[in-house]
């Protein structure tokens, strides 16, 4: 298992407020996998949003479906904040920006 | 983070949804009192029906759904608490008898029954400050929002202290009613309560679900100690009916903090992410429209010389209510209960499955078609009613009456419908398990 595999498996994981997936969103900030941990750090789009506690279970409920045992850590930060600068084009055209 | 421990920080559905379910049948309650005006309602703002009107949209409708509001997204965002499930209940079910009361000795002039029901809503209100005290940590510092929901509790208290002690003066003629002193209540209530919560929850929502960036509006640190510094200035002179010239200084004062307040969120849209409006957008968008012509009027009804636009003061009072109660704060929480409402519903039903199986996103969760036709409806009759009232039409007044009735029935079936989602009836099948869905 890699980085990239977590991130993915992350594409399943879909912000119910936009219906956007988290990766496209540039919501996930880090993934490190190690023998018994598996920690993803993530933000998002808006300090204090009430979907957070939802968003990181969503999350740690696909990651434990890949973990294969390793305990699986979220961290949710707010530095650096999120900007539409995060956004893939995928994103960005279902946001409307072009 | 844990599943777990995010899982405690939302309050259970089914203590919050019946604030929502219940709010909308003030809405109703109010249209119907318009229908039934008399000729009177053209001619003073106090009228039985229009009293009982003001008091069915305010009370039943638009502090219904702050409550929800405040009850859901206390603990999310302040970390705060609740009261036991018994006392959100019992306050619901006080709160619905006492305003149920008070609406209808309003509307057949039972001075008695007035005081009683103001009695039940102000025990009421009182619960409520104590449970919102909770849920949003009222004496924690650094929140923006926070301050400004708390000061907004703190003019609720006053206005439920000062309008029981007028239903009493009513029913033992302690001491004159004079429209200035009804004013002082009204905005103490309107601009203190609701306009200084509305403000502040704007704040978070509105970047929130337009995606605006983080930076933080040039006034919203100036609108909260400028309104309520106003709006106190505003009751207290108005208690003592000044004359015109004062009360247009008055009410310039708190017209300043709505038009910065405007501004601030005209910005935080103009640069959102977000760019094709959801319902909630477009509410904003409508109620923005609806405030600042609630500005203008109310200034030329606070002048009371109006008669250069051949408009009698009274009528010009009674539009400005309108497009500020129905238009402006009754949009805004239109809009954000179309949101909150699919929240809590996603919450309690699908979370638990979501990263496991597809589950439907709020929007689909939502009849759009029949939300938006409950936003224009509102928008229309606010039109309606404010025009036919600048211009003394009753019969225009009553159909706006039976059109805010008709919003109030729509937006009720609405978040009904929303309500009634479960898992067992999701009908997104086709929600794509990976990537963005179509």
């Amino acid at each position: 298992m890699n980085s990239t595999m977590v991130a993915d498996a992350l594409k399943d994981v879909v912000d119910p407020e936009l219906g956007i997936n988290i990766v496209a969103l540039g919501l996930l900030y880090g993934v490190d996998v190690q023998d018994r941990t598996l920690s993803v750090r993530m933000t998002m789009t808006t300090p204090g949003c009430p979907m957070a506690a939802a968003i990181a279970q969503m999350t740690a409920a696909r990651l434990n479906t890949i973990a294969e045992g390793r305990d699986v850590q979220i961290e949710v930060v707010e530095d650096p904040p999120w900007s539409v600068a995060m956004l893939d084009d995928g994103a960005r055209k279902q946001l409307g920006l072009g | 983070m844990t599943p777990a421990g995010a899982a405690r920080e939302s309050p259970p559905l089914g203590l919050i949804l019946p604030f929502f379910l219940t709010a909308p049948l003030g809405l109703v309650a109010a249209g119907i009192m318009l229908v039934l005006a008399d000729a009177d309602a053209m001619t003073a703002v106090n009228t039985p029906e229009l009293l009982a009107a003001t008091h069915a949209a305010v009370l039943g409708w638009l502090s219904l759904s702050i409550m929800g509001a405040v009850f859901q997204l206390g603990p999310v965002l302040f970390s705060g608490r609740l009261l036991p499930a018994f006392a959100i209940r019992a306050q619901l079910v006080l709160h619905v008898a006492g305003v149920s009361l008070m609406v209808g000795a309003f509307g057949w002039w039972r001075t008695g029954a007035l005081a009683a029901g103001g009695t039940l809503t102000a025990s009421s209100f009182v619960l409520f400050v104590l449970n919102a005290a909770f849920a949003i940590r009222w004496f924690a510092r650094g929140s923006l929002v926070r301050n400004y929901v708390s000061i907004g509790l703190g003019f609720l208290s006053a206005t439920a202290a000062l309008g029981l002690s007028y239903a009493f003066a009513l029913y033992q003629g302690w001491f004159p009613l004079t429209s200035g002193r009804v004013a002082a209540h009204a905005h103490l209530g309107l601009a203190g309560f609701l306009g200084i919560v509305i403000m502040g929850v704007s704040y978070q929502l509105v970047p929130m679900f337009q995606l605006s960036p983080h930076a933080e509006p040039r006034f919203a640190r100036v609108v909260l100690p400028w309104m309520a510094v106003s709006v106190v200035m505003f009751a207290a002179i108005m208690w003592t009916d000044p004359p015109p010239a004062v009360r247009v200084l008055a009410a310039g004062l708190i017209a300043s903090g709505a038009a910065m307040w405007t501004y601030d969120v005209s910005w935080l849209i103009r640069r959102r992410a977000k760019r094709s409006f959801d319902i909630q957008g477009r509410s904003t968008l409508i109620s923005l429209a609806f405030l600042t012509a609630a500005v203008v009027v109310g200034v030329l009804a606070a002048s009371g010389q109006p008669a250069a636009l051949a408009v009698e003061h009274q009528r010009l009072q009674l539009s400005y209510g309108l497009l500020l109660v129905g238009g402006w704060a009754g949009a805004t929480l239109l809009g954000n209960s179309f949101k909150i409402v699919p929240f809590l519903v996603w919450n309690g039903r699908f979370r638990e499955r979501a990263g496991r199986e597809p589950v439907p996103t709020l929007a689909q969760l939502l009849h759009g078609r029949l939300a938006h036709v409950t936003l224009y409806c509102l928008a229309a009759a606010v039109l309606v009613g404010a025009s036919s009232a600048s211009i003394g039409w009753l019969p225009g007044l009553r159909l706006a009456g039976a059109m805010l009735s008709t919003a109030g029935t729509l937006q009720f079936l609405s978040l009904l419908l929303v309500a009634m989602r479960h898992p067992a009836t999701n009908v997104v099948a086709g929600a794509p398990a990976k990537g963005i869905p179509t």
